[in-house]
């Protein structure tokens, strides 16, 4: 059986990782003081996309994943927040927190996030933020931007555009909210765009919806996607490869196929365990045990060793990123000892959608 | 929006009937018999018979009531006890001095208070914040009288640049004007700038760190534009405050034009206390109510206009 | 039952005012807990020890003032309005009384003034609040609507107008004043009882045929007092302050006895020739209107979990960390 696993993995690793790809975050790593001594939610976190992909950032909430898709952006300003580490965009390299790499936000890399609600201004018009981000990167008239807004609020799929321009946000359902919200992201035609849990404050349905929309933006303008879930079945329904994250760290790095059917870290078989699946009713859901160390309070080595129901002696020491028998890469000493569980069928037909 | 600005038109009705009812029972709080109270122990049968008739004690309470309020309506509060002139016409000439003071303490608070507010909020924990901060503290604090008295001595009796006590009206010329009721729109305005700069503070906190700011820094818009969206988010907030301000300042001229000596309403009704003139203190005090109904009224409808979200 | 706390996560209405409070099983923490968090509250807040300490201090000068200062009331006409001397630590005034002991008898004027005052604001006030947010409709209506009536009045001018009908006097100024500061109690109770209501848990307890009295004592109660006691001491503040300036314009306190407000209303009289006369009775009002504003402040941050936690994470932002 894991030979089988091995032959489909070096495939799947070759597409997912290609030559240069479109963003290379490298050590990245958030700190700040509390209490006297330096805590790092997020710690030298490395991971790439490549161009066109569609990338799936997955981890619990308090895992640091959604920290690191604001600090790339260098939007954690906090006083006493301390941001490091490099990016590498389109083969340009920028020190993170550096104000050439604001200018790159907006322009060539977008964000949209969990909160249509809160969002979008509420006292001014759906149309007016839009034609803001519209203009902000042409030089057009004031007509001519609500031309083009309309024209983007018909392109993320909102009926009605000409009505909808003139109204306020919470003249607007949920779902119409994110749809004008990635309508201004993309205003700027980005490269990239990070979604930071785009569909988790909507219903399963809107949450489709969402999802097919990202999916057709990715292909028909080729701009990558990386998006950022507590959600498996969310990730699994859009990315094509997925980055596991746990305590500030990338603990799994691997296809989504692999990271599904053959995960090679413990902490993401738990995450697949605890998915709700078809089938499953009646059953008892499965939780992780514990939860997400608050920052600084991680074990020294492995930081998932006291949940881990693997865990041995050999846990307690630090761990690096290792390269997987599938592909990836895992931060887990005892991977290749492990024959973990993933989940069976097509990754494309989520069990949770 | 047109119908929820007719909808609060309407409460007014009722508002208006309220007050004036407390202001008519303020009256009949007097213990014992008006006429004996406010004529003295030793007056004459004819001079209690005259009050009597003045304030119509003989009638029953509505009776009452309704005399008086119809009058109110059509602008006659009735008749001074203690000078025989009209209550509104008193009221009418010393009503100038205390909107001049009270406009004056209203246009620092909010040329102070918001801009010092803003810019506290907008880079908090800054040398600028905590200055602001440490303001707005002190503001809220201090006695005004005693700060008037403070102004008064230091700008006045030592230093000679600007007149003691007194009053100017406009028609003297604006510069005129501005020396008599700067130091009184200080005093009276300290506490009102310190709560307009708390509450802009608080209001640019607030809003600076809601999502849609996130949002409008990640597509990258400059901070002009920034500063243009909270701006507008925090107008209703602080019109709310500005609007409290001037009740809260109406009431104090009561006591600042004291420390001034300026001949409007706060000193009306002060004096009258003092001279026994009870309709003369009910006439101040259903004016006062009056005003600040009407403020009260402007904000409401401002807000309904700036604000989508209530309309 | 016992674990149905409010929690911070539970829904705020947009702009609400309110504060959603901690478990009401609060109420059942033994007495030692609740010292023990007082005392922690007075150690981590610098603004909490100002305000404490400022009071306990003026208190005890005060008492021990009446035991061994000089008599407030002592006139001596040889020796008016003089500086400061070792008899005199802060001088005399028009009278030849001693200031020093003057603002010492003053200040438990003051603080017994707003003592009534606010006692007649939480008298009022909060059943008030209370009906109206219990049993809304009609009951509701017509208490706020008499309290918007109320609040369209300018406190000093309403208390004004009921000292001149009552006749001067500080006991009328102060029960004046309190009536002025009613409504404002009142709304916030009623706010408080309606987001109490809201909660599942009111409702369940409904349902599980609790009687309205045992629902106001065993959960609206424990979870109104916090912002009520909050309110309670910026209510001191401005109680001080409204004291001061009625008995300045002499329709306060009345001579001879001495207050804060009506030393500075003498002090007024002699602006041009005493003018130091003025600063240390002013300084105390302020001082102890800080005080109590101060105590206000730190109390609401104590009190409000989403504040608390904000201000232990003061350097990093908490809304940032995800």
């Amino acid at each position: 059986m894991s030979s089988a696993i091995d032959g489909v993995g070096r495939s799947a690793a070759s597409s997912a990782a290609p030559k240069t790809p479109l963003l290379r975050v490298e050590g990245l790593t958030v700190a700040f003081r509390k209490d006297g001594r330096e805590v790092r939610p997020v710690e030298n976190l490395s991971f790439q996309i490549g161009h066109h992909e569609r990338l799936g950032m997955v981890g619990e909430s308090g895992s640091g994943k959604s920290l690191t898709s604001l600090a790339m952006l260098g939007l954690v300003d906090a006083p006493g927040l301390h941001v490091s580490g490099a990016l590498e965009f389109d083969g340009r390299t920028y020190d993170l927190g550096s104000e050439a790499l604001r200018r790159l936000r907006g322009d060539e890399i977008s964000i949209i996030f969990q909160e249509p609600m809160t969002a979008l201004d509420p006292v001014f018009t759906v149309g007016h933020q839009l034609r803001e981000a519209i203009r902000r990167h042409r030089s057009v008239s004031r007509g001519e931007g609500k031309r083009l807004a309309i024209e983007a609020l018909a392109g993320v799929g909102i009926p009605d555009p000409g009505r909808r321009y003139a109204e306020y946000p919470h003249q607007l359902s949920g779902g119409m909210r994110q749809r004008v919200m990635i309508a201004i992201a993309i205003a700027c035609e980005p490269k990239l765009l990070l979604a930071d849990e785009p569909t988790t404050a909507l219903d399963v349905t809107t949450q489709a919806q969402i999802l097919d929309l990202l999916r057709e933006l990715n292909e028909s303008r080729g701009m990558a996607i990386m998006l950022v879930s507590h959600d498996l079945g969310v990730i699994a329904d859009l990315c094509d490869r997925v980055v596991c994250v746990y305590a500030g760290e990338v603990v799994e790095d691997a296809s989504l196929e692999m990271a599904l059917r053959a995960p090679s870290h413990p902490y993401l078989e738990g995450l697949l365990k605890a998915m709700p699946r078809v089938g499953s009713r009646g059953t008892q859901l499965y939780a992780i045990p514990g939860s997400v160390p608050a920052p600084g309070a991680a074990p020294r080595g492995c930081h998932f060793a006291s949940r881990c129901s693997y865990a041995e002696d050999v846990c307690a020491e630090p761990q690096v990123l290792l390269p997987s028998r599938t592909g990836g890469s895992v931060r887990c000493v005892r991977h290749g000892e492990l024959d973990l569980v993933g989940v069976s069928g097509d990754p494309h037909r989520s069990p949770a959608s | 929006m047109f119908r929820s600005i007719v909808k609060r038109l309407l409460t007014v009705v009722p508002t208006l009937l309220l007050a004036s009812i407390v202001t008519f029972g303020l009256l009949k709080l007097i213990p014992g018999d008006p006429a004996t109270v406010i004529a003295g122990d030793n007056a004459t049968p004819a001079r209690l018979a005259e009050i009597r008739g003045q304030l119509h004690l003989d009638e029953s309470l509505p009776q009452q009531y309704g005399r008086w309020a119809s009058h109110a309506i059509r602008g006659d509060l009735g008749t001074s006890l203690y000078s025989t002139t009209k209550i509104a016409t008193t009221i009418q000439a010393r009503l100038p001095a205390t909107l001049q003071i009270t406009l004056g303490a209203l246009l620092l608070s909010v040329l102070i208070g918001i801009p010092l507010g803003f810019i506290a909020g907008w880079r908090s924990d800054s040398a600028i914040d905590k200055a602001a901060r440490t303001i707005s503290t002190v503001g809220i604090g201090i006695p005004n009288f005693w700060l008037g008295m403070l102004l008064v001595t230091v700008f006045a009796l030592k230093l000679h640049w600007l007149p003691a006590v007194g009053f100017h009206g406009i028609t003297g010329g604006l510069g005129q004007t501005a020396k008599y009721v700067v130091l009184p729109a200080i005093a009276l305005g300290a506490a009102s700038i310190a709560e307009t700069t708390r509450q802009t503070r608080s209001a640019v906190l607030e809003v600076r760190n809601k999502d849609f700011v996130r949002t409008l820094r990640a597509i990258g818009l400059p901070n002009r534009t920034i500063f243009k969206h909270v701006a507008k988010n925090i107008a209703v907030p602080v019109f709310t405050v500005v609007g409290l301000q001037a009740s809260r300042l109406l009431g104090a001229t009561v006591i600042v034009e004291a420390v001034f000596g300026i001949n409007g309403i706060g000193s009306l009704v002060v004096d009258s206390v003092s001279r026994r003139d009870y309709p003369m203190v009910q006439g101040v005090v259903l004016v006062m109510a009056l005003l600040i109904l009407f403020v009260n009224l402007v904000v409401d409808i401002t807000y309904r206009i700036v604000d989508p979200r209530i309309r | 039952m016992t674990s149905s706390p409010l929690t911070s996560d539970a829904p705020l209405a947009e702009g609400s005012p309110l504060v959603v409070n901690e478990a009401p099983s609060r109420r059942q923490t033994p007495n030692r807990r609740r010292a023990a968090a007082v005392g922690s509250w007075l150690r981590s807040d610098r603004r909490a020890q100002f305000g404490v300490g400022f009071l306990v201090l003026v208190l005890l000068a005060a008492f021990a003032a009446k035991l061994f200062a000089q008599n407030p009331l002592t006139q001596d006409l040889n020796h008016i309005l003089d500086g400061p001397s070792g008899k005199h630590w802060l001088g005399t005034d028009d009278l030849g009384r001693d200031v020093f002991s003057r603002l010492l008898g003053g200040s438990l004027v003051s603080l017994r003034a707003s003592c009534i005052a606010v006692g007649v604001a939480l008298l009022i006030g909060v059943p008030l609040g209370l009906l109206a947010g219990f049993r809304g409709g009609i009951t509701d209506e017509i208490v706020m609507r008499c309290a918007d009536t109320l609040l369209a009045f300018p406190g000093l001018v309403l208390a004004v107008g009921v000292v001149a009908m009552l006749g001067p006097g500080l006991t009328n100024a102060m029960v004046a004043v309190g009536i002025v500061f009613a409504p404002s109690l009142a709304r916030l109770m009623r706010a408080q009882v309606l987001s109490v209501k809201e909660h599942l848990y009111v409702e369940a307890a409904v349902t599980f045929g609790s009687s309205t009295g045992q629902i106001v004592k065993r959960h609206i109660i424990p979870n109104a007092v916090q912002p009520v006691i909050v309110q309670t001491s910026l209510l001191f503040a401005l109680s001080l302050l409204a004291e001061a300036g009625l008995s300045f314009i002499g329709l306060g306190v009345q001579p001879p006895d001495p207050s804060w407000g009506s030393m500075l209303g003498r002090a007024y009289r002699f602006m041009q020739t005493a003018p130091l006369q003025m600063i240390a009775p002013g300084l105390i009002v302020m001082i102890t209107a800080l005080a109590f504003n101060a105590i206000g402040d730190s109390l609401r941050d104590e009190l409000d979990p989403i504040r608390r936690r904000r201000r232990r994470f003061s350097r990093t932002d908490a809304s940032v960390v995800p």
